[in-house]
Parts: structure tokens; sequence; C-alpha cells
């Protein structure tokens, strides 16, 4: 395990207030509190449909919810759309299915938003790129398409591209439940380093030996609550919610 | 392709000339009416010409040449029409991508009217109708804008169903970057969607110059026209009619080829998996 970071003295570096959300009658998100610290490393799980990718949907706007708000770095979110230019500048996002642009170069991908949503030059969004691209350890197929890459080559390139743009935050989203058994070491392993330095992330995932290794928080979520926020340590072994623990003895059997 | 006229001989006594130009054959030979029951098979189309043998065959050719005459009339209809249609089929098939409600009503209202209302009506109506009440338009305006429009209708609806047919996961991830909405159009979706759809331009180009067949019903002497004005002056309606599908092929096949081509390159640029 990783050491923990100084959990008092880090600031809030997002803090969700009495979050709710409705698909139409369908309440997917019920009243959440939760508080990220800059530094944190917040394993999200829980089972299907219990709001664990919504929520942090929320963070970076691409969802809307109807009631409570979300700061990010002193920046309110509300039910609005009025902040969520500034939200997605300072978050970072890796999805299940990769979302890389297949019309477009390795390069290109990590380098699109570096120009456009960012004005840099040419020159430095490519130094900028392959100094990601090294760090996730495929430099080489800078020039390939996304279409010629495996599934963990290219969510590692979906990670690099999300790095990019030096996020205060990076939300993974079952960043290896599209991915083939062998692959999935892969992307945990540039995961797992990205922890090391320090980036705050909160990731939604099954993988609980990665859980264990890397976070320092554990969220359980159950039919859109939270239900259980502990450290790593204390979910493990003294989840207190008979849901989590049920979960828990599910998924630890395997 | 070459043309080649060559002495054969036939199921009948005679001899017969034939004429292969790409699949379609022209048979000229005296007994008309009667096609040789293997060549009517194998043949696109086996055309027996009244009789004169080889000569028939030339003057035939003339014919083509005739014809071909209307060719710069047609190539500048579609042309023309062209201007119309691609700034319609972009701007209403993405206009009627992005909206909803009242607004995607009255945009999908404008292209049914085009897509959905027979071109030669449509020509007549702005050709006869539109001076009556003061707008005159010259025959090649009305023929390039009625044709573009049509086409463009046709068009547009492959641009919405090609910026449709897109994972959402792609736009998310435009967003998830910060890049605007304008943005997230022309960086990412437009060019997936268009070269996933330009198979589909290239049949839609193709029904714009066969299109401008009609384009004689409002005086322009396209190849159609030419013909007719030939059929005025000689009396060899196979001979002319049959000139006029060849010069329609001829003008369309190489239409076809490039669109094949085309759709080889964007199967190749699509890469081994790109399903996810």
């Amino acid at each position: 395990m990783l050491s923990p970071v100084a959990a008092v003295q880090a600031e809030p570096l997002v803090q969700i207030e009495g979050l709710n959300k409705w698909f139409g009658a369908l309440h997917v998100l019920n009243d959440i509190d939760l508080t990220i610290r800059t530094g944190a490393r917040i394993v999200v799980c829980g089972p299907s449909g219990s709001g664990k990718s919504t929520l942090i949907r929320c963070i970076n706007g691409l969802e809307r919810f109807q009631k409570g708000t979300i700061q990010l770095e002193g920046v309110t979110l509300g039910q609005s759309a009025r902040n969520t230019a500034v939200a997605r500048r300072q978050t970072g996002m890796v999805f299940q299915s990769f979302n890389l642009f297949p019309h477009l170069s390795v390069l290109a991908n990590c380098t699109l938003a570096l120009r456009r949503v960012l004005g840099k030059s040419m020159r430095e969004a490519e130094e900028i790129a392959m100094h990601q691209l090294k760090a996730v350890r495929i430099p080489e197929k800078a020039n390939a398409y996304p279409g010629q890459l495996s599934g963990g080559q290219q969510q590692r390139v979906a990670i690099a591209r999300a790095l990019c743009l030096n996020p205060s935050i990076i939300l993974f989203d079952e960043p290896t439940s599209a991915l083939d058994p062998e692959m999935i070491k892969e992307v945990l392993d540039v995961m797992t380093a990205l922890a090391r330095d320090g980036m705050t992330m909160v990731c939604v995932t099954h993988e609980m030996a990665f859980a264990r290794e890397v976070a320092d928080e554990v969220v359980f979520m159950d039919a859109g609550r939270l239900v259980e926020h502990a450290s790593c340590e204390d979910f493990f072994s003294t989840a207190v919610h008979p849901r989590a623990r049920l979960f828990l003895d599910t998924i630890l059997r395997h | 392709m070459a043309l080649v006229i060559q002495d054969r001989p036939h199921h009948q006594t005679e001899d017969c000339h034939v004429a292969r130009f790409g699949s379609v054959s022209l048979c000229a030979c005296s007994h008309p009416r009667q096609v040789h029951p293997k060549k009517a098979g194998i043949a696109g189309a086996t055309i027996t010409i009244c009789r004169g043998g080889l000569r028939r065959l030339v003057s035939t050719f003339e014919i083509w040449l005739g014809i071909l005459q209307g060719v710069r009339t047609t190539a500048t209809v579609t042309a023309y029409g062209l201007v119309f249609a691609v700034p319609f089929a972009l701007v209403f098939g993405i206009a009627q991508f992005l909206t909803t409600g009242l607004t995607r009503f009255l945009v999908t209202a404008v292209i049914e009217f085009w897509r959905s209302s027979a071109v030669v009506v449509l020509l007549f109506v702005f050709y006869y109708v539109l001076p009556v009440v003061g707008v005159t338009l010259s025959a090649l305006t009305v023929s390039a804008l009625v044709l573009g429009l049509n086409a463009g209708g046709y068009a547009s609806q492959a641009v919405r169903a090609g910026l449709q047919s897109l994972p959402a996961g792609q736009r998310e991830a435009g967003m998830a970057l910060g890049l605007s909405r304008a943005q997230i159009l022309l960086l990412v979706e437009l060019p997936q969607a268009l070269v996933a759809m330009s198979p589909t331009f290239v049949n839609t180009l193709i029904q714009l110059v066969k299109a401008t067949a009609l384009v004689s019903l409002v005086t322009l002497t396209d190849m159609t026209f030419r013909a007719k004005e030939i059929a005025q002056t000689q009396n060899n309606p196979v001979a002319i009619y049959s000139a006029l599908l060849l010069a329609f092929f001829v003008v369309c096949y190489p239409i076809t080829l490039a669109g094949r081509w085309l759709e080889a390159r964007v199967n190749v640029e699509k890469g081994p998996s790109r399903g996810i």
C-alpha cells in the first residue's frame, strides 16, 4: 500500500454537498456528500446501476443534476451549465470505452485540446504530448491510429490524452472493464504510477486488488446512495454496511 | 475501353457487326427484333439496329458524338447544382442533427419539401410559375437550383445519419477535453461522419447527373435535348436513344469507379478494430 496522504492538512479539491439526480422517476443519486482532498486516491465501487459512473460524470459536467452543489477548486458547479468549461479544464477523464478519436493519430488525439482549448503552438503541444506518451510507455505509437492499437494501448493513450491538459484531478470510469484480462495489468500499472506521483484520482472500478494497493479511501455506493466511505484499510477489514459486506464477500471470493 | 468493330458469324445466314463498348454491345445487322438468345443473356444490352451494316453503325457513332455536344450543359448543370447541393446538405443535415422541437420540425419540413417533391413538377413551377409572381430565373439557374436542392435533400440525410451513427463517447470525450460544441462538431464529428458517408455522396452525385436529363424540359440543350433534336431530323429512334443511354453511361461510370476507389480508401482508413 502507498503511504497515506497527510489527510488533515490537504485542502478539499472537490466538495459535493446534497447531490441529487433523477433520470425520470429513477433516483440515481440520492443526497450524496463527498469531499475529495488534493492528492486523494479514491476508489468508488458498488453493484451495477448504483450511480458510480453518474457521480463522477457530474464532477466534470458530463451529467446535469437537479439538486445540490459541487465545488471544484472553489468554483461552484450549479445545476446550470455555467461553469462546466472551468470544470472540464481542471478535470481529466478516462472512459471505459477509451473514446479515442479514430480519425486522428495518437499524437493528434493528445495535441487536439492542447492546441484548440489551451491555444498552445503545434510544437509545444507535441512536446507535452510526447512527454505524456512516454509516461504511459507508448511513445513509439505516436503516429499510429487508434484502430491499430490493442485495447490496453488505447486506454493508455486515453490516459496520456487526459494528462496532457495537466488536470488537477483525473476521473476514471471503469477504465479496465472493456479490456481483455492480459491487458488490464498494463493499464493498472500506469494508473499506479500516476498515483505514486501524487495525482488526485477518483476511480470507478471493480478491481479490488488495485483498490487495496493504490486507494487511500474507498466509497461504496448502492441504489444511488453513498453507503460507506472509509479509509482503504477500514473498508476491507471492517465495512459495516451489510450491502458493502455482501459485495465484498462476493467479489473477494473470486 | 476500346471500340471494336468486328464481323462475326451470326445465328442466321447474314453477318452481323458487333460493337463492344464496355459491357454494352451494339449489334448492327439486317434482321431487327431478333436477338441472339445467348447474346441476350450475356450482354447487358444487345441492341439490334436496322439494316445497313457497318455504315449504320458509323452513323450511330456520329449520332452519339452529336449527343455528346450536350455534355457541356449536363456538366454545367451538375456543377452549378453542386453549388446548391453541398451547402444545403451540410447546413440542413447538421441543423437536423443539432436542433430539437419546433426548430427541428421546421428544418425537417424544408428538407422534405425538396426531397419529396417530383423534380419535374418543381422545374415547371420554378420556370413557368415564378415569373407570374415577378421572379424570373434563367433556365440554367432553375435547373441547378431544383436538381441541386433535391440532391442536397437526399445528401442532408446522409450527413445527419453519419453524425447520428457516431458513438456518444466521441462527443463526451470532446466535452471532457474542454472542446466547445462547435469544435466537437468540426474537429471530431464531421470528419468522421463525412468520410463514412462519402460512398453515399457519390451515389447522390450520380443521381444528380442522371437527373439533368430533365432539364431539356425547360429548354436547356443537354444530352437529352440533343437526342431529341437529332430525332427530329433523322427517323432512327433506336440508334438515337441507344446512343443517349450510352452517353449517360460514359459520363456516370467514371464517377462510379471514383466512388469505388473512395470506398476502398475509406474502409482501409477505418483500421482493423475501429469498433470501440
